[in-house]
C-alpha cells in the first residue's frame, strides 16, 4: 500500500456516464486482481471522502505503473472524477484489500466469471492471470441496458482476451446479447455443463451475487464474490465497511471489513440480507 | 527544522513532543498506519474504544457521507481490552509516542473492569474515558449527560487507574461545562472535547435511516465551529488541560483550537481521507510558529483575545 499523488494520463469517456481513468503511479505498484484504490482529485475536500475503484488494468513502466480504472458516474465523487483531465493530480491510496484467489484444492481448469453492470472491471486482471495459467475462462456479463452505439462497457477487451465465444452477455431490455438476467444465463450453462469441476467468481449488484452464491452452493462449486460497501477509509481503520461472515467452525458469525479482509470473500461464508 | 522552536506541551503530568494526537476510532490501534507514517512523530495516539469483551458493533450501513463530514453508527466494534494488551501493545511499545487507550462500558463496573485489564499492560500513557458515545442504545449516553454519574465514574476509575485519566465529553448535552466541572472535581487529569454530535440521515424512498441505526455521530470539518466553541467554554471553566477535537483537518484548524484554549488537539475523521494529515499538521504548526516568531507552542495556548 502506498499513499501518493499521481498524474492523470488520460480520462476517456467510454460512453455516456462511463469513464476509463488512467493514472501514472510512482513508485510502481503491483495490483493483484480484485484489489482496489481510494482516489480523489488532489487536494479537494468536497466531497470529503475518497472513492473506491477496483484496478481494471495495469501497465508496468520505468519507475512507475500506469493503472486503469473504469467507473460509472453515480454521485458527487464519481462526477468529480469524470471531470479529471490529462495532467491533473489525483490522491491515490492503494493497492488495497485481498483479491481473487486460485486455490490448489479443488480441481478443474475452468473458471466462470460472472459480472453485473459496473462489476465487470474487477475481472480483467484476473482473466489475464488465469489465461496465463492456461485456465479456460468464460465471462458471463449482464446489465440493465446497453449504449446503442458503444454496446456494453469493457466487453470488447474481454472478447479480445478470451475469444468472443467465451464471452456471453445479457441485458434486461435485450438491447445487447440475449434478453434476461445473467444469473439465468449462468444457471443454464451450469445445467448444460453438468459435472465439470470449475470455479465461479462474481462481481456485481448485491442481488446478483446472492443468486450466484446460491447457484454455486446448489451445484457444489467453489464461488468467490467481490463485494462493495460504503467506505470511509479503505484501509481497515473506521470499521464502516462490514459484512457478516459465518465462521468456518461453528454457526456463529462475525462482521468483517470488506476493505481489509475482502473485497473478495468465499460466497458460502457470506450472510446475505 | 529550527531547533529553537518548541512544540512540546505538558498535559496530565506527561510530556508530549508536540500537541498533535490522533482521535479514538479514527486511527485503529495505531499499527494500521505504520506503512503510511512514522508513529514516533506523533505527540500521541488514542486507540479505538476498548470494552471488556470484543464487540460486534451495529448492523451496516454504518456511514453516510454528509456535506463536510460524515455520520457513523459503527457501534464501538473492537477487539476487547485483553486482545489489545496481548496483541497490539507489545508492538506499539516500539514507537516513541504516547499511547492513550480509549475506554467505554455499559456500566461503571464495565469501565473498571477494562481499567483493571489495561493496568496489567505495559506502555499505556493515559486512559481516556468515552462517556459520550451516542451510538449504543444502552451505553455511555446517560453517564455523559449526567454530571453526578460522570463524576462517580471518574472518581472510581481514578482510584484504581495506574496512569492519568482523561474524560471525553459529549457535545449532546446542554450542560457540557457542568459535566466538565464535576469530573474535574472528581479528579480527572484532562478533558477531551468533543465526541461526535448526534445526527440523522433519511432515505427518502424507503423513509428510513440511511444507516443501520436511526441516529449516528456526526464528525468532520462540518462540526469544527461547534467544537471550537465548546473547547473554549470548557477551557474557561476548568483548570485541567483540554484536548481539542472536532473537524481538525489542517494545521490552521489545529492553531484555532490551541488559541481557543486547547493544550493539545486530536485529529479524527481527517485520518480517513488524508492518512498523513497528522504529520502535515505537526510540520505546519512548526512553520507557523516560526513565521509568527514564537519560540514555543505554549505562547499560543489560550491566547484568544476577547
Ligand atoms: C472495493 C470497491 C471497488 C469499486 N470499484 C468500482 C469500479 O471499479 N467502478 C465503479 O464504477 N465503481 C466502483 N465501486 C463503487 C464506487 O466506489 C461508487 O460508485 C462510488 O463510491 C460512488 O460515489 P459517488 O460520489 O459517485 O456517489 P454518492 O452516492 O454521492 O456517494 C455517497 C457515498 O456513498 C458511497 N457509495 C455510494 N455508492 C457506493 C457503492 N456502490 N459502493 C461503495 N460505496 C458507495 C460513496 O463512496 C460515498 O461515500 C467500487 C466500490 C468498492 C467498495
Ligand atoms: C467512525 C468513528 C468512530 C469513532 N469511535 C470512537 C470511539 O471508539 N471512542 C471515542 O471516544 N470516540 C470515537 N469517535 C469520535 C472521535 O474520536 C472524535 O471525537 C470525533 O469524530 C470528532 O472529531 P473529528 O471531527 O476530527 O472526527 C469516533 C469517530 C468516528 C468518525
Ligand atoms: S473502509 Fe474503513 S475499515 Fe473498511
Amino acid at each position: 500500500m502506498i499513499e501518493t499523488v499521481c498524474s492523470v494520463v488520460e480520462n476517456h469517456r467510454l460512453q455516456p456516464g462511463y469513464f476509463r481513468l488512467r493514472l501514472r503511479v510512482r513508485p510502481p505498484v503491483e495490483p493483484a486482481p480484485g484489489q482496489f484504490a481510494m482516489v480523489r482529485s488532489h487536494g479537494e475536500y468536497e466531497p470529503l471522502l475518497r472513492r473506491a475503484l477496483v484496478f481494471y488494468r495495469s501497465y508496468p513502466g520505468e519507475g512507475f505503473t500506469d493503472v486503469d480504472f473504469v467507473f460509472r458516474t453515480m454521485g458527487r465523487g464519481t462526477s468529480r472524477l469524470s471531470r479529471l483531465r490529462a495532467g491533473d493530480w489525483v490522491d491515490f491510496l492503494g493497492p488495497l484489500g485481498r483479491g481473487f484467489e486460485w486455490r490448489a484444492a479443488g480441481s478443474g481448469n475452468e473458471a466462470l466469471l460472472v459480472s453485473g453492470g459496473v462489476g465487470i472491471p474487477a475481472f480483467f486482471l484476473w482473466a489475464e492471470q488465469l489465461c496465463a495459467r492456461n485456465v479456460e475462462v468464460r465471462l458471463f456479463h449482464g446489465d440493465r441496458t446497453s449504449d446503442r452505439e458503444q454496446g456494453l462497457i469493457c466487453v470488447n477487451d474481454f472478447a479480445a482476451l478470451l475469444g468472443s465465444d467465451h464471452v456471453a452477455c445479457t441485458t434486461e431490455d435485450g438491447s445487447a446479447g440475449s434478453k434476461g438476467l445473467v444469473t439465468d444465463l449462468i444457471e443454464h450453462h451450469l445445467i448444460a455443463a453438468d459435472g465439470r469441476p470449475r470455479r465461479i467468481f462474481a462481481c456485481g449488484p448485491h442481488a446478483m451475487m446472492r443468486r450466484v452464491a446460491e447457484l454455486g452452493s446448489k451445484f457444489g462449486i467453489e464461488t468467490q464474490v467481490c463485494l462493495e460497501a460504503p467506505m470511509a477509509c479503505g484501509f481497515g481503520i473506521c470499521v464502516a465497511c462490514v459484512v457478516r461472515l459465518k465462521r468456518a467452525d461453528s454457526d456463529l458469525s462475525d462482521y468483517h471489513r470488506v476493505c481489509l479482509d475482502g473485497p473478495v470473500f468465499d460466497a458460502e461464508r457470506v450472510i446475505w440480507d | 527544522m529550527d531547533t529553537a522552536i518548541s512544540l512540546a506541551v505538558r498535559l496530565a503530568g506527561l510530556e508530549f513532543k508536540n500537541p498533535v494526537l490522533t482521535a479514538s476510532g479514527t486511527f485503529g490501534y495505531g499499527l494500521e498506519f505504520v506503512e503510511i507514517l512514522d508513529l514516533s512523530r506523533l505527540g500521541g495516539l488514542v486507540t479505538k474504544g476498548l470494552s471488556v469483551e470484543p464487540m460486534d458493533g451495529n448492523p451496516p450501513p454504518r456511514i453516510v457521507e454528509t456535506h463536510g463530514g460524515m455520520l457513523n453508527s459503527i457501534g464501538l466494534q473492537n477487539i476487547g481490552a485483553r486482545a489489545f494488551v496481548r496483541d497490539k501493545l507489545p508492538v506499539l511499545r516500539g514507537y516513541d509516542t504516547h499511547v492513550i487507550t480509549n475506554i467505554f462500558g455499559f456500566s461503571i463496573d464495565d469501565y473498571l473492569e477494562v481499567v483493571r485489564i489495561l493496568n496489567d499492560g505495559d506502555g499505556i500513557s493515559a486512559y481516556e474515558l468515552n462517556i459520550s458515545c451516542p451510538n449504543v442504545k444502552k451505553g455511555g449516553m446517560e453517564i455523559g449527560h449526567d454530571p453526578a454519574e460522570a463524576a462517580r465514574l471518574t472518581e472510581k476509575v481514578k482510584r484504581i487507574a495506574r496512569c492519568p485519566v482523561l474524560v471525553k465529553l459529549s457535545p449532546n448535552t446542554s450542560s457540557i461545562t457542568e459535566v466538565a466541572q464535576s469530573v474535574e472535581a472528581a479528579g480527572a487529569d484532562g478533558l477531551s472535547v468533543i465526541n461526535t454530535l448526534l445526527g440523522m440521515s433519511v432515505d427518502i424512498y424507503r423513509r428510513r435511516s440511511r444507516m443501520g441505526t436511526a441516529m449516528g455521530g456526526l464528525s468532520g470539518p462540518a462540526i469544527k465551529p461547534i467544537a471550537l466553541r465548546m473547547v473554549r467554554a470548557v477551557a474557561q471553566t476548568v483548570r485541567i488541560p483540554v484536548l481539542g477535537i472536532g473537524g481538525i483537518a489542517s494545521w490552521q484548524d489545529a492553531v484555532e483550537f490551541l488559541i481557543a484554549g486547547a493544550t493539545a488537539i486530536q485529529i479524527g475523521t481527517a485520518n480517513y481521507y488524508e492518512p498523513r494529515v497528522s504529520i502535515h499538521v505537526i510540520d505546519g504548526l512548526a512553520a507557523y510558529l516560526r513565521d509568527m516568531e514564537m519560540s514555543s507552542v505554549q505562547e499560543l495556548i489560550g491566547s484568544f483575545q476577547d
